[in-house]
């Protein structure tokens, strides 16, 4: 019955009898240890101390649960999975249960007709209430049409939500800056949020994926407070945007001594080595991984042995590629009195990150980096010797 | 000529589908599924570094994300020829199994199982009569 078309079979939480939702609710609720577990490190996530934690989950209990609508355009619902993750049901559980989440296409009962009407209510009831939350990005090109819902392009949908809402938490790299589909030639003409409809009421929260804890802290800054957090010029809340990669990365040592992984799988890299000859991005990234890490068990690319793609910064996808060469312009410490190198590579990365990314930027380095490698049958070993020109 | 009816958004998938039917005499006669995005993941990928692809390739979907990335590798170590050590390729077989039973599980319980399940229904449900009927099918 979920399915059909009339519009009066549309399923409407709130006409659930009260004692049925309650009985579903604490068979399946969080336990108050997993409950403070959570908080605890949504707290340290927006840098505050653990005496926090309190006034967090007073906020979360007396507050009026924000209404969020979800919208997901040109993306790949990596986004939406990282909070579904099965592997920390708390996290996922405990995001869905402080908003009143009323559209999201990802995992609501409804389809077609209802699925907009749904949309449409919530738009109405809520006006000027709620908050939007953006996955993906829109197409811009030929008026839209590479990427149509309900046969309106998504950029309509985007301002036509976007007009009535409190807030606006673009979610994931492609909501932020326009993502893998914005990457050259662009053939859709995709951009981010902020470039439809202005950076008010925006808030970013970029990554592919984005770490949940950043969006989860976010909202309770907001609920616990009831203003904005700093951000920085690209919007990105600084608690979590505000550091390098590099700044607290478990490899930093074994960079400010010299130590390098020149290849995949080489001694070097067993031994867990700096992986920025591999092509890491850490010097040039802004985000919170090495600190916050993922899925609750302390997994990130770096400490799996992968240097880091950049992927919290815009247009990633052509600034930071190729992906397994490292960055142009990094001072590489070596041997002994490296500790000035490595201080000076600090403050070289933030001033010359726009120098970098035009350094990289445009298809012509990509071919030309392409044409080099030409008959290289080992395709691994043409960073190492970029590097070892440096060095000497 | 039957009724047509449209279903736009198919919800709980990846990406943005529309399922066309034509019912005539309470029959589907024709059916018609249209991908409502195309991002031009094919054509970015042109002129770029082939190490590279796996990344590009695997924002196709980020539900079933590992297998596009194999895939994508798989091709362009076909395309170079490269052989690929038994151990590497253990560690891939097992990255897919992980793959496997975690898609599985994100598949049923969060996109399909709204469509078996009455929720509303469901709700009215005895836990421990589904319990005792469920020990009585299982071994």
């Amino acid at each position: 019955m979920l399915l059909k078309i009339s519009s009066k079979e549309v399923l409407v939480v709130e006409n659930i009898p009260k004692s049925y939702k309650e009985g579903f609710m604490s068979a399946w609720n969080l336990d108050r240890r997993e409950f403070l577990k959570v908080l605890t490190a949504a707290v340290a996530t927006m840098g505050f101390p653990a005496s926090f934690v309190d006034k967090v989950e007073a906020a979360v209990a007396t507050k009026k649960k924000p209404t969020v609508i979800w919208l997901n355009f040109m993306e790949c619902t990596g986004c939406t999975e990282t909070l579904l993750r099965a592997s920390h049901p708390p996290l996922g559980r405990f995001l869905l249960e402080i908003v009143n989440l009323e559209y999201h296409e990802t995992i609501m009962a409804g389809a077609g007709a209802q699925a907009e009407e749904a949309l449409n209510r919530a738009v109405k009831n809520y006006k000027g209430e709620y908050i939007l939350v953006v996955e993906g990005a829109v197409s811009t090109k030929d008026g839209g049409i590479y990427c149509q819902i309900g046969g309106k392009p998504a950029i309509q949908i985007l301002k036509d939500v976007s007009k009535d809402a409190k807030l606006i938490i673009a979610y994931g790299t492609c909501a932020c800056f326009g993502g893998v589909q914005a990457a050259y030639p662009n053939p859709t003409g995709a951009v981010g949020r902020g470039e439809v409809i202005g950076k008010d009421k925006l808030i970013n929260i970029p990554g592919c994926p984005p770490n949940p804890y950043n969006i989860l802290s976010t909202v309770l800054y907001i609920l616990t407070f009831g203003r904005l957090p700093e951000m920085d010029e690209l919007k990105r809340p600084t608690f979590a945007y505000g550091r390098r990669i590099h700044d607290h990365c478990e490899r930093r040592a074994h960079f400010d001594e010299g130590r390098f992984a020149e290849s995949f799988g080489d001694e070097r890299h067993r031994k867990g080595y700096c992986l920025y000859k591999l092509g890491c991005k850490g010097p040039v990234t802004y985000a919170n991984c090495s600190v916050l890490k993922f899925c609750d068990v302390g997994a990130w690319p770096i400490g799996a042995g992968h240097p880091c793609m950049g992927c919290t910064e815009p247009g990633f996808w052509d600034t930071m590629t190729p992906f397994y060469e490292h960055l142009p312009k990094v001072t590489i410490p070596v041997g002994e009195g490296i500790i000035t190198d490595a201080e000076r590579i600090g403050t070289m990365a933030i001033t010359g990150a726009g120098a970098v990314i035009a350094l990289h930027a445009g298809a012509g380095v990509i071919k030309s980096g392409l044409k080099k490698k030409k008959g290289e049958p080992q395709i691994m070993s043409s960073s190492d010797e970029k590097s070892e020109k440096e060095e000497g | 000529m039957g009724k047509r009816i449209t279903i736009d958004p198919i919800t709980r998938i990846e990406g943005h589908l529309r399922i066309d039917v034509e019912v005539d005499g309470g029959k589907v006669r024709e059916a018609w599924a249209s991908a409502q995005m195309w991002r031009g993941i094919e054509v970015i990928l042109k002129g770029r570094d082939p190490r590279d692809a796996w990344a590009f390739t695997q924002r196709i979907c980020g539900v079933c994300t590992t297998v596009h990335a194999i895939a994508s590798v798989r091709a362009v170590e076909d395309a170079l020829g490269l052989e690929i050590p038994l151990n590497a390729q253990y560690v891939r077989n097992i990255i897919l199994c992980a793959h496997g039973l975690h898609d599985h599980i994100v598949h049923f319980y969060h996109l399909s199982a709204l469509d078996w399940v009455d929720v509303v229904s469901a709700l009215k449900a005895d836990p421990k009569k589904t319990a005792e009927l469920a020990q009585t099918i299982s071994d």
